[in-house]
This record gives C-alpha cells, structure tokens and sequence, in this order.
C-alpha cells in the first residue's frame, strides 16, 4: 500500500485533519456516553480501531509489576477479555515510561514460544500506553495483517495517543460513573416531582427544579437558609426540622418562614424524611416542601386577629368547658369585670368565686343560647348586676366544643337608663309645664281671690275663718308648685357665654342675702379664684345656686347655721359647692333627691322640683350635680363643668 | 276719681278684680274682650287700663299697643298667668306701666294700681323718674316672691332698653 493509493483512498490532508478531528471528538464523546468503564473500554478500542484503520485494536491493562497484562477490551478480533498477555522486562520498561513501540523480535525475547509465533506471523503490532491518572496503566494494541510503512506507524502512534490524551480528560472512575447514574435516576424523579424537593448528604444536596424555583435559588444552593416560626421567633440553627430528623431517624413535618436566596419570606409547607443505612443511622435526608404563604398567611392572619379581638373586645367573655364547665380562657375584660388575676380564673369550676350567691346555680341549660341577668361580686365586695349571654359552640363533628359566656357589666347601663328615666321625666315635665301654668292659675286666682273676701268677711276665731286660711294656705301650695313647674319649663336664657362661676355664685348668694335673710343663718363665701371660665347660661346657673342655697337654708330653718358657697378650679373642671351644717340627708332618702317631686318637704312648701331642675341644667352644660350627705354631718352638693376653652370672652 | 278698664275673658276673674278695685275705692268697667275694650275707651272716660294678656282675639300685649297708639298717656297694667320671662320681657319691650301676675293678693292688685295712679299724679306734677315704671314695679314684684331670677333678667333687659350702653350688674345693684 503506497503512499498515493493511501492518499487517494483517504482524501486530501485536510479531509484526513477533518475527519480525523471528528473521530477523535467522537470517540471521546462515545467513551464519556458510556454508562460503565467496560462499555467505556470497549468504546475506546472501537474508536482506536477506526481512527488507525487497524485491523485490530485491544487495550491491555497492566500488572502493577508490568509483568503481564490483561486484555480488557477488543475491537476487530476474536479475542477476549480476561485474556493474560505475557511480556517481557523491555516492554514493561517502555510502557511504565509512557514510550509507544513498535513490536520487533527483541520485544518478544524471553517469551513463551507460541506467544513469539503468534507475534511473528502478524504484519505489524503497535504498543501505545495510556495514562489515566486514578486508573491502572492501560495500553493500546494497535494490529496489522499485513506489514504497514514506518511513515504510517508514527501517523497510526500519534493518533493513538492523541485518543488517549483526548479520552483522559473525558474519562470517569467507575465511582463516578455509579453516581452519574444514580443522579440521573434521581434527577428524573427530582424533575417529574410538583413539589419542591431536597436530597441531602453529608457531601451534597440536590434541588429539583420544582424546589429551586421555591426557594428562588439557582443551581443547588448552599441550603443555610433564615428559618423563622409562623409568629416571626427565629428557628434556633441547632434545632431545625432537619436537624431533628437527622438526630431521631423520624420524619419531621413543619410549616416555617423561610426567607428565599431572593431575600423575600415565604411560609413553607413541609416533610423530611431520613434515608437510614443498614446500621440504621441517617445517611441521607429527602425532604419534600411547597408554598403555602398564600392559605397560611390568611390563616395565621385570621387567628392572630380573632385572638386579639378576643383579648381587646370590650366585653368579658369566657370559653367554658362543656362537660366539667371548667373555666378555659378569658379575656383581659372578665379579668376586669370580676377582679380577679387570670390564674384565679383559668380553671375554676361553679361555683365560680365571682358568683354573688354561690348557693345559687345557673339556670338548666335548655336552648344553645341562653340569656339571664345574674350577680357578681368582685374580691372588694363590690357588687356588680351582669347580663349573662351563653352560647354553645359546635365542634366539628357536630358535639358542643365549648360554651362561651359573654358578661355584660348592667351597672353603667342601670345608671344611664336612670338618667335617661331622669331625662325624660324632667323633659315631659317642661313641656307640660308652660301649657298646665296658666289654666291652673286662674282658676286658682278665683279661688285665692274670693277666699280672701270671705276671709275679710269672716269673723277672726270662728271654725269658718280657719277653714278658710286653710283654704287660702292649700290654695297657695299649689300656686308654688306652679311656680317652680314654670321654673322648670323657662324657655328663656339657653344663651350661653363664657362667663365667671365665681361671679354668677357671687351675684346669687347677694340676691338671697337681699331677698330672704333668715337670721340665724350665715353665708360665707369661698372662692379660690375670681376668675373660673365656664361657657353657659348665667341665669340657669344662678338657678341652680339659688336651689342648693335656698334647700341649704331650709334645712336649718329650725336650727340655724352656715351655708358654705365655695367655687374652684380643678385642672380642666370648674367646681361649685354649696353645703350646710344642717341635719344632713338620710341615706334612703340621698338616691332619690334629683328625681322630679320627690321632697322631703311637702308639707312645707316643696314642690320637689328644684333640685331637678339644678340636676338637669348642670346636665344640660356637660357637667354634673352630685350630692352627699351622712346624717348628722349636714349636706353638700358640689357642681361639676367644664372650663371653657377660650376663657373669659 | 278716674275709672279703671277691667279686660279678661272669664267672667270670674274680671268680676273678681273688678270687686278688688272697687274695695279699694275705684269705679270699674268691666270688658271680655280687646276689642270690647277699645270700642269703650271710644266712648268711656278710662284713667286705667288692667288687661289680661292670653285672652281670645287681640292679646292684652296687642291691646296694649292698639291703646298706646290711640292714647300715649293712658297706662296699661298687664296680667299674666305665669310669671314667665317670655310675659316679663314683652311687657318690658312694649311698654306696659305694670305687671301683676296669678294668682295675686287683692293688696297686689291694689297697691300695682296704686303706684300707677301715684306715679301719673307725680308725671302730671313735673317730678322727673329716674327709673321707669316698670323696673319699680319688678322690684316690688322682688318683694312679693316673684321668681328672683326671672326679675333680675327682666331687670337687665329694661336697662339695655333704657341705657343700651351700660352693664347689666350696674341695674341689679342700684
């Protein structure tokens, strides 16, 4: 075979470069391919064999002594593999130095005999040795029938080795090829998997894409993430889910913050399970996880904020159990209501300590809700009336879950349903007032009026003349409580101004100096401050100031004493009080003293209405009318309004 | 002696004023109506004039006026049924020379007469008033009983009529 014939047979020598380089490329590519280092031999020594246009091409492995080889791989050729090659001292020499030979008679020198004829009968035998770093000394052995040209020999040895060089870099220890196809029967499971999903070992953790993409990370990430619990405490590092099942060999499940490689927190959903070996320790963990921030944000959202509705409403609300009606939970406004600490509550069964009667059981319970008006008494004695609402809650198979009972404190409402009482009553009254004056009134100037010409006529000291100054005396009551009723319905004066309390008290008690001086009885006059701002009407103030003076001086008709008007300031509230040293209000009679008529003084000309009327004019100004009294101690009523804003116009 | 106009719409009650006046030495005539009133002054000699203020038809306020308006000088005494700011006020601000309010004594009556009569002799003499007719009045009224703070406020209305000017204070302590 001449060089031309080869050279027409091949192409030109840029073809043969081409061609050559794709074969090489291939032949690197089919050895990395190969799923085992067999297959990879094999692919190898059929590369090696179209590359050289050999008619044969094995790869031997070396002994470690270079004594022998092993054919471990054949292309074009019966051979097999396992085959042992003898060789002799030359060869090893050569091929433990990298140097590539072709086979003369000194190389089979010191051979068996039959090993010799083989060798001599062959065309031409090529050695190349191989050296992969890891792997034992392999060489090719390149085979020709018929003799070839050293020119082709050295083409052939360049090649060979080139190969070598090319697949050294391409080739994988054996290890690494298992692994390559665990990974890749791991990675089709990681692929197809919704969910994000991790496989961890000690060297390494896999991501699938699912899981990636959860965690916003790219490639596999160093998996340190931020772990928090759902209300933001931070997951200790030593203490994490992952830890946990790598400690116990137990699957953990867990739903946590976790702050994503993009630095936004997400809720994560999850289960990791440990992969145990034989000896049944964790040399592996899979943990599988999704995105639930949408469904548990709105979750966690929702109990935080019945949770703290439940601790902020204004109204007391306890959880009772069903069964034992133990106490279960209570909110910050039945701790309030009954006065008691959350560890003297939680868990207290009837009869409860704040029951006023403990004698006293709740009704039977009959309807899923129920309503009743009920005593409670807190630790001070106080008593405070309550409206109970108790309402069952299902469970969800349908059964009583628990009892809640809701506690209305009834106080403030008794009180402000007695004030509105108060109101309307003194409201009718004004408005009965103005129109039932003047048809009372001249009637009863008829009657004042004739009765007086009887009285002149009448003889003084018969039973007629007392009858008729009787008449006259009646007649005349009832012209005061018309008078006062009108009091009462004045429709003048609502014009407010900001104007001194001290002046209007001031102004008063000069009137009633002026107009009734009872001797025995003294004013005396208190006044912190000349100026004390309030904004209202002047003449329904000097109302009430004659009210409280007049009652005062009326209290110690028969006894004398002092009538004390006071005016100060107390911060924002301007205050009046006007009190006496009379025998003071009886303790049965006190509650009643600002309801319309009522008076202790009938018989004498009370018409019950003033201190109403105070009552209602002090309202009226958004301040207050309060009274107190002990038997003995006289009494004292003190006016409460607010200072004006503005101060004196 | 000059004749006083008795106007009230209940017959009882000027019947009964009238007697009071009468004991008290004056000539009466009697009307049920304002307008009964002013067809008599047409015709009557009146030197007084005491009217009822809710009556049906013209109101004594109106009659006060309507009288005002026909004779400057003749003096009207109002009465009232309630001793209310509103009659108070409004007799203040029309003019009235007196206010007697029910159910009154035969010597409220009579002494509110009285002091009218006393004080027309006084106008009709030359001797200036320092006050008007009706701040002496309501200060007597004081006296009887009438409510102190509906006088004080009548009291102050009448000086912002008389001395628009000045203050309120300054009437109540004069």
């Amino acid at each position: 075979m001449n060089v031309s014939a080869t050279a027409a047979a091949f192409g030109t020598a840029e073809e043969r470069m081409q061609r050559t380089e794709r074969q090489l490329i291939d032949a690197a590519l089919a050895v990395n391919e190969a799923s085992t280092l067999e297959e990879a031999l094999e692919a190898l020594a059929v590369s090696a064999r179209q590359l050289v246009v050999a008619d044969r091409v094995s790869i031997l492995e070396w002994d470690p002594d270079f004594g022998a080889a092993t054919l471990v791989a054949s292309a074009g050729g019966e051979r097999t593999r396992g085959v042992r090659i003898p060789s002799n001292e030359l060869n090893s020499r050569l091929i433990a130095r990298g140097e590539s030979f072709v086979v003369g008679k000194e190389h089979i020198e010191g051979l068996p005999d039959d090993v010799g004829e083989r060798v001599r009968a062959m065309g031409t035998l090529l050695c190349v040795p191989l050296n992969f770093s890891g792997l034992p000394t392999v060489s090719f052995q390149a085979i020709w029938h018929e003799p070839i040209g050293a020119q082709v020999c050295e083409l052939a040895m360049s090649k060979l080795r080139l190969l070598g060089r090319l697949t050294r870099v391409a080739f994988r220890t054996e290890n690494e090829r298992a692994r390559a196809r665990e990974d890749a029967r791991l990675s089709a499971v990681l692929e197809a998997f919704p969910d994000g999903l991790v496989v961890r070992t000690p060297e390494r953790a896999i991501v699938n894409p699912a899981g990636r993409e959860l965690l916003a990370a790219t490639g596999d990430p160093p998996l340190k993430i931020g772990l928090r619990e759902l209300d933001g405490t931070p997951v200790p590092e030593d203490d994490t889910p992952l830890l946990r099942a790598i400690r116990t060999g137990e699957p953990q499940s867990y739903v946590l913050r976790v702050t994503r490689y993009d630095g936004v927190e997400r809720i994560h959903e999850g289960r990791i399970a440990p992969v145990l070996d034989e000896t049944g320790s964790v040399f592996a963990t899979v943990t599988a996880f999704r995105d639930v921030t949408e469904a548990q944000e709105e979750k966690f959202v929702t109990e935080q904020f019945l949770e703290r509705l439940f601790e902020a409403l204004p109204t007391a609300v306890a959880v009772v159990d069903p069964e034992t009606r133990e106490i279960k939970s209570v909110n910050r406004a039945f701790l309030e209501l009954v006065g008691l600490d959350e560890e003297h509550v939680l868990g207290q069964a009837p009869p409860y300590p704040w029951w006023a009667d403990p004698t006293k059981d709740v009704p039977a319970r009959t309807e899923p809700t129920m309503r009743w008006e009920w005593v409670y008494r807190k630790p001070d004695g106080t008593q405070v009336p309550v409206e109970l609402v108790r309402t069952q809650v299902q469970g969800t198979s349908g059964d009583v879950a628990a009892i809640v009972v809701i506690a209305n404190d009834l106080s403030e409402r008794r009180a402000f349903e007695q004030r509105l009482i108060q109101s309307g009553k003194l409201a009718s009254i004004g408005q009965l007032a103005a129109g039932v004056a003047h048809e009372i009134n001249n009637p009863l100037f008829a009657i004042l009026g004739l009765v007086e010409f009887l009285i002149i006529d009448a003889e003084r000291g018969t039973k007629a003349f007392e009858r008729l100054e009787l008449i006259q005396s009646t007649a005349l009551e009832i012209k005061e409580i018309v008078r006062a009723l009108l009091d009462f319905a004045r429709e003048h004066s609502d014009e407010r101004a900001v104007i001194s309390l001290t002046d209007v008290a001031a102004q008063t008690v000069e009137l009633m100096r002026r107009t009734s001086a009872a001797k025995q009885i003294e004013i005396v006059e208190r006044y912190a401050e000349a100026v004390v701002p309030v904004e209202a009407s002047a003449n329904q103030l000097k109302q009430i100031f004659v009210n409280l003076i007049s009652n005062a001086k009326q209290a110690m008709k028969l006894t004398g004493g002092t009538v004390t008007v006071e005016v100060g300031r107390d911060g924002d509230v301007a205050w009046a009080e006007v009190r006496d040293t009379g025998p003071g209000i009886a303790p049965e009679v006190l509650p009643h003293i600002f309801e319309p008529f009522f008076t202790t003084r009938r018989d004498v000309g009370g018409t019950g209405l003033g201190l109403s009327v105070s009552f209602g004019i002090a309202e009226a100004h958004g301040g207050s009318l309060v009274a107190a009294s002990s038997v003995g101690n006289g009494a004292s009523f003190r006016l409460r309004l607010p200072i004006a804003p503005e101060g004196l116009a | 002696v000059k004749r006083v106009l008795v106007i009230d719409d209940e017959r009882v009650i000027r019947d009964l004023m009238r007697e009071i006046l009468e004991r008290a030495g004056h000539e009466t005539l009697g009307a049920g109506t304002a307008e009964e009133a002013l067809a008599l002054l047409e015709d009557e000699e009146v030197g007084l004039v005491v009217s009822d203020i809710v009556m049906p038809g013209l109101t004594g306020l109106e009659l006060l006026e309507e009288v005002h308006a026909r004779r400057p000088d003749l003096p009207v005494i109002l009465v009232t049924g309630a001793g209310t700011y509103e009659n108070l006020s409004q007799a203040v601000s029309r003019g009235a020379d007196g206010l007697v309010i029910k159910p009154f004594s035969h010597a409220d009556l009579q002494s509110a007469v009285a002091s009218v009569f006393e004080r027309a002799r006084l106008r009709a003499n030359g001797v200036p008033l320092s006050k008007s007719a009706l701040a002496a009045e309501l200060e007597t009224g004081r006296g009887r009983q009438w409510d102190p703070v509906v006088v004080d406020a009548a009291l102050a209305d009448l000086d912002q009529l008389i001395h628009p000017n000045t203050q309120t204070q300054e009437v109540q302590d004069s």
